[in-house]
């Protein structure tokens, strides 16, 4: 996914795809249908083919987006739905909209729900990614599952926007003749760092911040404003007008940049949902068995060996509705 | 009084038509709620446009013709997504309990599903069909040309129809 981000912001996501390569994207798809048992030569061919050309990879890696929607979908709502039959106007609709087609471009709809930001960002990693950036002036960063963000250096400051997902950030020591501030944004607040090691979360409403080494100053977006210095060994949350009392912070709050998950007497439920951060689809635990406790180090690379782990060391079991929808419950 | 066009700014636009444009709407939807919703979405729509074009000016001689014919589209997208939202709902009653996901998740559904409706609703019914067998149920084009008992390769055709529709971009 990262490959498309790439290609998406050289060559802009506004690329329309040419007829004879939908046509061709949908052909290797049928050829290397898992049914059919594709060769390894085929697999070959069609990288080849992506290679020719940037469109091919672009329509190759639209279409592979396409089907992880569609993958997230137990397929009795998306045919009750998407194939629901016609309404009286539909057909009528669908006429006009041919019409005003010529005057703006589709998914507003989209547009709506997910800030813009998140799609156009610089730096984006998909479900179960996660990635290291070293920076200008030599921060490095390290960028966990499902996570958008933009850099912005100027003469007078180091900015990083982090609109979705979490962030490690290990700051460098800026060579630039002024001393520029290294600052984090999310829509909650702007952080300052103090020469420093720390991991910014951004959730739907608020933000959390964790500091390991020296301290950050916090701001937080809307009056009242208030600012807090929270130092090593510290961690709070903030919205948009206030910030939270600071606490110790969680030992393992860094564990998922070693690609860890850090269970410690960990309630089943809180223990699915960080797994399903770094898995497609979703992974829902009955209320029964929600207060069971899990302790251990789990790789997130690997989240079906997780599920397996869960299975072997307590009383319950785990059913596939699809791919993507997994369901935890009493053995 | 409105200026006099052409309008060279989506500010003045707005002033000046946002008003008349609730009223359109109104009188097509019979509910001010929406209507003054729905008049929002119309000029985000053309500040949108504009971004993308990379034209920071707009040069409308006759505005409302312009709002009408951009408030129809999201008239028509509007009314896509209630019918969505209703079919989704009769799916999730029909669903045992055990599996059916958390209010969490059936957010996230519906958004995922009106992205997919939005993409496949210019498509013809039969097209729709074929695709969504190909993708919900992971069957092989051979497979679908059997069970629908159509030719081979129409299943094609229609898949690569399908493909062209969904793979353009989405921005």
């Amino acid at each position: 996914m990262s490959a498309t981000a790439n290609l998406e912001s050289e060559f802009g996501a506004d690329r329309p795809i040419n007829k004879m390569v939908a046509r061709q994207v949908s052909e290797w798809l049928m050829r290397l249908h898992p049914a059919g048992q594709p060769s390894a030569r085929d697999i070959a061919a069609c990288e080849r083919w992506r290679a020719q050309n940037i469109e091919h990879e672009i329509a190759w890696q639209r279409a592979q987006q396409l089907n992880e929607k569609f993958g997230i979908m137990p397929a009795a709502i998306g045919k009750a739905t998407l194939n629901r039959p016609a309404l009286v106007d539909r057909r009528r609709a669908i006429k006009t909209l041919a019409m005003a087609l010529a005057i703006a471009p589709a998914a507003w709809m989209t547009y709506r729900h997910t800030p813009v930001s998140a799609w156009s960002a610089q730096y984006r990693t998909a479900v179960g990614e996660q990635r290291t950036i070293l920076l200008a002036d030599g921060s490095q960063i390290i960028l966990n599952t499902d996570s958008a963000m933009d850099v912005q250096f100027t003469n007078e400051q180091r900015l990083l926007l982090l609109h979705r997902g979490e962030v490690l950030i290990q700051t460098g020591k800026d060579l630039h003749i002024t001393k520029r501030p290294f600052l984090v944004k999310t829509e909650e607040g702007t952080l300052r760092a103090l020469g420093t090691k720390f991991i910014v979360r951004k959730h739907a409403g608020y933000s959390t911040l964790s500091v390991f080494e020296h301290a950050v100053e916090l701001r937080n977006g809307q009056t009242p404003i208030q600012t807090k210095i929270v130092s090593a060994g510290e961690q709070t949350r903030f919205s948009p007008t206030q910030i939270d009392i600071i606490s110790p912070v969680n030992p393992h709050a860094a564990a998922w940049s070693l690609g860890m998950i850090q269970a410690n007497n960990t309630r089943l439920d809180d223990f699915a949902t960080e797994v399903a951060r770094y898995r497609r689809g979703w992974i829902r635990c009955d209320p029964a068995i929600a207060d069971m406790k899990i302790s251990g180090s789990f790789q997130v690379e690997d989240t079906d060996h997780i599920l397996q782990a869960l299975v072997a060391t307590l009383p319950i079991k785990v059913t596939f509705h699809t791919r993507y929808w997994v369901n935890i419950e009493p053995a | 009084m409105p200026t006099a066009g052409p309008y060279h700014s989506i500010d003045q636009l707005y002033r000046d038509h946002n008003n008349w444009l609730q009223g359109w709407l109104r009188k097509k939807l019979g509910c001010a709620h929406n209507a003054s919703d729905l008049a929002q979405d119309t000029f985000i729509r053309i500040m949108v446009a504009l971004g993308k074009r990379c034209e920071p000016e707009l040069n409308l001689k006759e505005p409302r013709a312009y709002l009408t014919t951009v408030a129809t589209r999201v008239l028509i997208n509007h009314y896509r997504r209630q019918s969505l939202e209703q079919a989704y709902l009769e799916a999730l009653t029909s669903m045992p309990e055990a599996v059916a996901p958390s209010p969490e998740q059936r957010l996230i559904l519906l958004e995922t599903l009106n992205e997919i409706d939005t993409l496949l609703s210019a498509l013809p019914h039969k097209v729709r069909t074929v695709f969504l067998m190909a993708q919900l149920d992971g069957l092989t084009y051979n497979e679908i040309s059997k069970q629908l008992n159509i030719p081979d390769r129409s299943v094609r055709r229609y898949m690569s129809l399908a493909y062209e529709q969904c793979l353009q971009p989405q921005i």
